[in-house]
């Protein structure tokens, strides 16, 4: 799927970048869990995680 | 010929891109058509990766960057102008839409990375600018409607931009350019109405501009006529001026029925639609400077032209379903009940409040009986209203609020209001600014910005959470109680809090809960100016 869209064709076509299927899936239950907030229900948005975080 | 390079910047990135952008959208055909070579990256709606955005940027020899969008996309599109800058130094980059145009001065100062930007209506301006290009030169203040960096850094307003009269002159929206099969269309469902939650290839339109009213929280940035430039002595244009208390001016434009449901019909058969949702602010407006015949003869030519939806047996339908936005005091039994006979699912009523007195202060042009009055000739009409809600506005109390969940318990509304939010352009914004650059007084410098009122263009949402408050009773913290316990209709501890808040300003029971003035002198004289 290209990104651009026009009346004539680019110099370089850019296509969307194409996610793994973990990926994929991992987007999708971030997405459905974070409808349904509240309560209970949390969920952790693993790419906002600070990995190298000391204290 | 111009090769223009047209971004859509990311808004509301907590919830899927749902509507094509209609201004670049018509922008687009009318540069195509005059012959330019035009590409357009939708961020909106592929939301890519850093990375990507670079490639795009990179992917061809530009002669324009233009960059437009809301308010609201602000912190998208200054992320994309920075990351443009740095990846073509020499590249022009332009920056149109209500962004721009509510705050010239001030987008152009936090953004330096624009070389000139589109104020108001650019119908005519776009493609003058791509003329200029094509002529080889760069002299963006000699076009009207523009601003633009003199030498020496001195921004320039060129002269204003007037409207143009015949929107049925403009081209069709150029809906090939975004990606409509790969995004929107699986974005199609309104949860509206049945009809909506169904739509499986919705597309959207737009068949008017304005609107008459003069509501002190909306904001028409210069294409309801409702735009002045403001001189200097000496005649020099110095900014731009939207409504202010007594100073409301507007425009009132719409298509022709004809080319309406020409371009329903053309959206029908180019992409199978099976869903129109009409983006016009007001289609009740419209209906009356007509003389009620603007809506009567769209669904009259809608049925004509075979649009009226026919159920399949499948739960599918052939034909269009539609909804847009009406208004409690200018609709009519009538033409509802037409509307609703010829396929319209819902329509979005902004009935704000149901306090008289603060429907009034709000200049919205309806009271508590036109509320419900249209609620019911809708529901009749077979027609879905979505009653949106406000709460937090300047003189509001605890008598307001009350009102408000007794008739939402009344009328079975679930809803969960919004948050008065003083959007640039509005006649809030103007009346009080001061008070919402205190509220980020030091923001500006902690975020590393120009000053604290970016630090508030870069909070401002879609009036779902709290940003500025210019509610005179109840601080944002209050607010978002309040509308917790309204929403799970908790009337009690509304009335325990509300022993609370009388005990901590002093205000005995029996009086107004109110901080607005003395003895509530500023609410005494606010009710004499309704009554007026």
């Amino acid at each position: 799927m290209s990104l651009l869209k026009g009346n004539y064709k680019v110099k370089t076509d850019i296509k969307k970048k194409k996610l793994s299927k973990e990926d994929i899936l991992e987007e999708k239950f971030e997405k459905a869990a974070s409808k349904r907030l509240g309560g209970s229900m949390v969920y952790i948005k693993k790419k906002k995680i600070n990995w190298d975080l000391k204290d | 010929m111009a090769k223009v390079l047209m971004i859509n910047p990311m808004v509301r990135e907590e919830d899927d891109p749902k509507h094509v952008p209609m201004g670049m959208a018509q922008l687009a055909a009318i540069a195509i058509k005059k012959g330019h070579q035009i590409q357009i990256y939708d961020h909106n709606a592929w939301r890519a990766d850093d990375e990507q955005i670079k490639e795009v940027i990179l992917s061809d020899n530009w002669d324009l960057i233009g960059i437009g969008g809301i308010t609201t996309a602000y912190a998208s599109i200054k992320k994309i102008a920075k990351m443009a800058r740095k990846i073509l130094p020499g590249v022009t980059i332009s920056l149109g839409g209500g962004v721009l145009t509510s705050l010239p001065k001030e987008i152009m100062k936090w953004l330096p990375e624009i070389d000139f930007g589109f104020i108001g209506e650019s119908y005519v301006t776009f493609p003058e600018v791509l003329e200029m290009i094509d002529a080889g030169k760069s002299d963006w203040h000699k076009i009207n409607g523009t601003i633009s960096r003199l030498e020496g850094g001195e921004l320039y307003f060129s002269p204003k931009r007037e409207l143009i009269d015949n929107l049925d002159a403009l081209p069709y929206p150029a809906y090939d350019l975004f990606p409509v099969e790969e995004v929107y269309f699986k974005n199609s469902a309104m949860m509206y109405s049945e009809a909506g939650m169904l739509a499986t290839r919705r597309l959207d339109i737009n068949a008017s501009i304005g609107c008459s009213l003069i509501c002190r929280f909306c904001y028409h940035l210069g294409i309801a006529g409702d735009m002045r430039y403001k001189k200097d002595a000496k005649g020099k244009i110095v900014n731009v001026e939207f409504d202010q208390p007594k100073n409301y001016t507007r425009t009132i434009r719409y298509n022709s029925p004809e080319y309406v449901v020409q371009l329903a019909k053309y959206v029908e058969k180019k992409y199978n639609a099976n869903y129109l949702y009409f983006l016009d602010e007001n289609l009740m407006t419209m209906d009356v400077f007509s003389r009620r015949t603007w809506l009567k003869e769209i669904c009259k030519l809608w049925k004509e032209n075979d649009l009226v939806p026919k159920k399949r047996k499948d739960g599918t339908w052939k034909g269009l379903y539609w909804s847009g936005t009406s208004h409690a005091t200018l609709c009519e039994p009538e033409i509802l009940k037409t509307m609703g006979e010829h396929g319209c699912a819902h329509l979005v009523y902004g009935y704000e409040a149901f306090d008289d007195r603060i429907l009034k202060l709000m200049g919205k042009g309806s009271t508590r009986k036109t509320n419900i009055r249209s609620f019911f000739w809708t529901l009749e009409a077979g027609i879905r209203p979505i009653p949106n809600q406000i709460i937090g506005f300047p003189t509001e109390d605890f008598d307001s609020l009350k009102m408000q969940m007794k008739a939402w318990d009344d009328l079975g509304v679930m809803v969960k209001p919004h948050f008065a939010t003083p959007y640039p352009g509005s006649e809030w914004f103007t009346v009080y600014r001061k008070k919402i650059e205190e509220q980020y007084k030091g923001q500006g410098k902690k975020l590393g910005l120009s000053d604290d009122l970016e630090a508030f263009i870069l909070d401002l949402g879609d009036a779902t959470r709290v940003s500025a408050v210019i509610s005179k009773n109840f601080n944002a913290v209050e607010l978002i109680g309040l509308r917790e316990m309204m929403v799970h209709r908790q009337y009690e501890k509304i009335d325990q809090y509300e022993q609370e808040w009388r005990k901590k300003h002093k205000i005995p029971e029996g009086q107004p809960s109110t901080l607005c003035g003395q003895d509530n002198k500023e609410k005494n004289l606010e009710i004499k100016a309704a009554a007026k």
